[in-house]
């Protein structure tokens, strides 16, 4: 049965198990998700889920000072985004023959099977500045209802900037959309 | 939905979810991270209680400091050499950490002459003698009640005379004799002491060659 948020923060402050493991469960699988579509993993694709787990870890570990009226799924997310970033930078530069090995064992990527839109939907994001893809990330993963004021607080940025970078992000999104809108059109009428 | 929530639309929202594909964590990562958690609450229930003694012993730090001070005997006027000697020769009269600060203490007040007497041009090659001379022989703690402040008052305003000097090494010796002697008292001073021997004698040893 899932939990809701008070209930998760709830659990967690009394430190019962359950709480940390309906966090993992129930957000970890989409925070996941999206840090792979907003950071390049590529040098290591197990820092994602590593990074998912030591989010909830430290959420559990502020369970006193989370506030249930707050979008707790956006604030794991900027966390795990966090804790991403840090592993990414200690990583070593060259790759092994080992980290060939462990990228086959790892599970089924949670970036879709590519098509050619999706390849172009990535293109898209990878376009966009560091901030800009954190906060469409933070936007997505908590299935858009996070507020700027809070993206703000938890990425150490302005209201403003949230408020602006979306706009632009969005508005990129809806030209991009377009265009593939366009292009198919376009190839409707070729086929005819 | 309120004012500030992001406003995309629904083919926006569809276009991005259809990037991503959430697949469940892997099953054996959620049991190792609640065995993580449990861990580390057993460990932070387990030294609860070694926290609040640590905070206890600072506490208890902290009060014996002010009573230190409070004594009159933990500032640079009120301890001088020779009370700081006092000290550190009468084994009985007081405890081990205060006299492990008188120990200090002296130590500072002797090396801090020792620079003045250098940077004033009163250190005299036969001064300098004089005071290893002192070391060499086995200590013979005893109180000392001379007029070393009131000399050390006067280094680089006045020049010092013979008989200045012979009070200095006088004060000096007793000042070493009194650290040297400590060990045989209080052997837990034993390493502290062999320290302050050793970087003394260097003091008075590099300045000569």
């Amino acid at each position: 049965m899932a939990l809701d948020d008070a209930e998760i923060i709830e659990r967690m402050q009394r430190q019962d198990a359950a709480g940390l493991e309906a966090l993992l469960r129930q957000y970890g699988p989409g925070v996941k998700a999206w840090l792979g579509a907003t950071c390049d993993c590529k040098r290591d694709v197990h820092l994602l889920e590593d990074a998912v787990h030591d989010a909830a870890l430290i959420l559990r570990r502020v369970a006193d000072r989370l506030d249930p009226d707050r979008n707790l799924r956006a604030y794991f997310f900027t966390v795990a985004r966090r804790e991403l970033l840090h592993a990414l930078e200690a990583l070593p530069n060259e790759r092994t023959s080992a980290d060939d090995v462990l990228d086959a064992a790892v599970q089924p990527p949670t970036v879709s099977v590519p098509t050619p839109f999706t390849e172009r939907l990535a293109a898209y994001i990878e376009s966009l500045s560091p901030l800009e893809r954190a906060i469409l990330g933070a936007d997505a993963a908590s299935g858009f209802t996070a507020p700027a004021a809070e993206i703000a607080e938890y990425l150490e940025t302005s209201v403003s900037t949230v408020y602006s970078l979306r706009n632009r992000t969005k508005n990129k999104l809806a030209e991009f959309l377009d265009g593939e809108q366009q292009s198919d059109d376009d190839r409707a009428v070729g086929g005819a | 939905m309120t004012k500030d929530e992001p406003n995309y639309d629904e083919r926006e929202k569809a276009a991005l979810e259809s990037l991503v594909n959430p697949r469940a964590l892997s099953e054996s990562r959620i049991a190792a991270t609640l065995q993580r958690a449990r861990r580390e609450t057993s460990f932070l229930r387990r030294h609860s209680g070694a926290a609040k003694i640590a905070a206890a012993l600072m506490v208890l730090t902290m009060l014996s400091a002010g009573f230190w001070h409070w004594q009159g005997v933990n500032s640079d006027r009120e301890l001088n050499l020779a009370k700081g000697i006092e000290v550190l020769i009468d084994a009985e009269g007081y405890p081990f950490h205060t006299r492990e600060a008188a120990l200090g203490r002296v130590h500072r007040v002797m090396s801090k002459a020792l620079a003045k007497l250098e940077s004033a041009g009163e250190m005299t090659p036969l001064l300098r003698e004089r005071v290893r001379n002192g070391l060499a022989r086995p200590p013979q703690p005893g109180l000392y009640l001379g007029s070393f402040d009131e000399i050390m008052a006067r280094v680089g305003v006045a020049p010092l005379g013979e008989a200045d000097r012979a009070e200095l090494v006088r004060a000096l010796v007793a000042g070493a004799d009194a650290i040297r002697a400590l060990p045989a008292v209080d052997p837990k001073h034993g390493k502290v002491v062999q320290i302050f021997e050793k970087r003394f004698r260097r003091s008075l040893k590099a300045k000569s060659q």
